[in-house]
């Protein structure tokens, strides 16, 4: 079923790495236009190889993936024109990052669009200023924090303006602080442009926080999915798919379970938590 | 591990175009070699380190130190010129008998050793001048402009670029080796030195592929195509320039005029 708030959809796919290893089982999978969908699912469950499938870096031996509707060509016109509107930040920057300079590195895609160069270099600085990496302008890549690294790719790609921005584990490996920050400028961003986002990750505290769509992954395969709430009152099943509540939902279990509070709404966050124990709170 | 990179990208003299900056250093290195004069190798050491040390704000300290880096083969290269060997000691100025004839230093000796030395030294600064001020982005860039084949320059980038990667994997390998007894004795040594390289082969072979999966997100179609930063050509450069390469100059003639003022 493909409507018009699709962006991109995904339908029985199989894929099998040379070495033997299946990392996509029959995956039927959708992501809503403008919206920040999450693969939540552990190690090894497929989500990294999903996002490869999204733009047309794996190649599917059997299903299809359609962007807008279209499925995808997997010419060299054809994978060129998707990846112009599917841009994907990897969980380890120094892949992404070949050049030893912020600037070069950043003007990478846009110089491969064959854009002009004054436009090239508006978009350069516009990127550098929504990630706040200014400063870094002179300094050399490997002079570079992880998390300074981290907003240079992702710099990279959204000078590009994808229509859909795929993100490998954005959160791995940062500091709190840092982690929080990145979530923060890829809502801002995708608020500001409309811009659909898909992640993959494990980091579960973050996605009732920021995700408005949730698929959880298992052995190559969705194996459920809905908004952040629905997705984490079916406990069995996440914990089924080797994940666990956030903490604050877990924590509000015992409540409800061990200690007779009675709660209306689920409350996965701090601040469903806390209104929703006020609640109870003022019903007593 | 330290490498010059620190330096360069603080440095003002970053922006200034790589061209203008090797146009600056070049003649100096060549009259350096050419003239083969101690006065003058003398002058282009003295004026390439203050414009490194004053336009290109790099520390003294860490410019001497540089130069000390080549001293020991310096030294030992200009000790090999210096000393001669001779069964007649009247022919030194200082011999000492070894074996059946006399090694010592003569005039001629030490002044070929001296002049050696100051003629290194002299162009050592010319280079340091270049590698302590310019980023190799900017040096990639003047290669293009002087129409080096683009396979090359882009070799060069992405060399320079993963060295830095492999560096830091080999340092981290080394490391966990280490924590684990891994250099506890000759043997041992051997062995982990091997695990490590052979570690870093299928690292680098691994890398290479994720690092073009990751260029082909960005429509990588064969070239590395970026847009480089603006580079400046500065007045204060260009009157820096003229400076030093008008008093270069100015000594080459006096030299030449008056040969007998400058034994040396």
């Amino acid at each position: 079923m493909v409507t018009a708030q699709t962006i991109l959809e995904a339908r029985e796919l199989h894929y099998t790495y040379p070495d033997g290893s299946q990392a996509l089982n029959g995956v039927d999978f959708r992501a809503e236009r403008g919206k920040l969908t999450a693969l939540l699912g552990s190690n090894g469950a497929g989500k990294s190889s999903l996002l490869l499938a999204c733009n047309g870096i794996v190649r599917p031996q059997s299903g299809t993936v359609l962007f807008r509707g279209v499925p995808v060509s997997y010419s060299r016109k054809g994978l060129a024109m998707l990846r112009r509107q599917v841009g994907m930040v990897f969980q380890n920057p120094d892949v992404q990052l070949f050049s030893s300079s912020v600037f070069q590195d950043i003007s990478f895609g846009l110089c491969n669009e064959g854009l002009p160069e004054d436009e090239i270099r508006k978009r350069v600085a516009v990127a550098m200023r929504n990630t706040g990496i200014e400063a870094l302008e002179g300094k050399p890549v490997h002079r570079l924090s992880f998390g300074q690294k981290k907003r240079v790719a992702m710099a990279g790609v959204l000078a590009m303006e994808p229509a859909l921005l795929l993100l490998d584990e954005p959160t791995a490996g940062l500091d709190p602080k840092g982690a929080a920050e990145i979530m923060q400028l890829v809502k801002a961003m995708q608020r500001q442009s409309g811009m659909s986002v898909i992640i993959a990750t494990h980091d579960i505290e973050m996605v009732p926080l920021f995700c408005d769509h949730v698929c959880v992954m298992e052995a190559g395969r969705v194996l459920f999915e809905g908004s952040p709430e629905e997705v984490f009152t079916r406990r069995d099943k996440v914990r089924q798919a080797g994940l666990r509540l956030p903490r604050i939902g877990h924590l509000m279990e015992i409540l409800k379970e061990k200690d007779g509070f009675r709660f209306s709404e689920e409350a996965f966050s701090i601040g469903s938590a806390r209104r929703a124990i006020k609640e109870w709170g003022r019903e007593r | 591990m330290i490498t010059l990179d620190r330096y360069t990208a603080a440095s003002p003299l970053s922006r200034v175009d790589p061209l203008v900056k090797l146009s600056f250093a070049l003649p100096p290195l060549l009259l350096c070699l050419w003239a083969d004069r101690i006065a003058l190798s003398l002058l282009v050491l003295l004026s390439m380190g203050a414009a490194t040390v004053f336009a290109g704000r790099v520390s003294a300290r860490i410019f001497i130190g540089l130069l000390a880096l080549p001293l020991a083969f310096l030294v030992a290269g200009a000790a090999g010129v210096a000393v001669d060997f001779s069964p007649d000691p009247d022919r030194f100025a200082v011999a000492m008998p070894v074996g059946g004839v006399y090694a010592g230093l003569t005039a001629s000796g030490l002044d070929r050793a001296l002049r050696l030395f100051f003629r290194a030294m002299g162009s050592v600064s010319c280079m340091y001048f270049i590698a302590l001020t310019t980023p190799p982005e900017t040096l990639f860039h003047a290669a293009r402009r002087l129409r080096v084949p683009e396979l090359l320059i882009e070799m060069a980038g992405l060399v320079y670029r993963f060295l830095f990667i492999l560096l830091d994997s080999a340092g981290r390998i080394r490391l966990a080796q280490e924590s684990r007894l891994g250099y506890v004795d000759l043997r041992a040594s051997f062995r982990s030195l091997a695990a490590l390289s052979s570690a870093l082969f299928l690292m680098a072979a691994r890398r290479a592929d994720e690092c073009y999966t990751a260029l082909e997100c960005r429509g990588y179609a064969g070239t590395l195509r970026v847009l480089h930063e603006p580079c400046e050509r500065p007045r204060s450069f260009m009157l820096l320039l003229a400076g030093v390469h008008g008093l270069l100059a100015a000594a080459l003639l006096l030299i030449w005029r008056y040969p007998e003022m400058f034994p040396w």
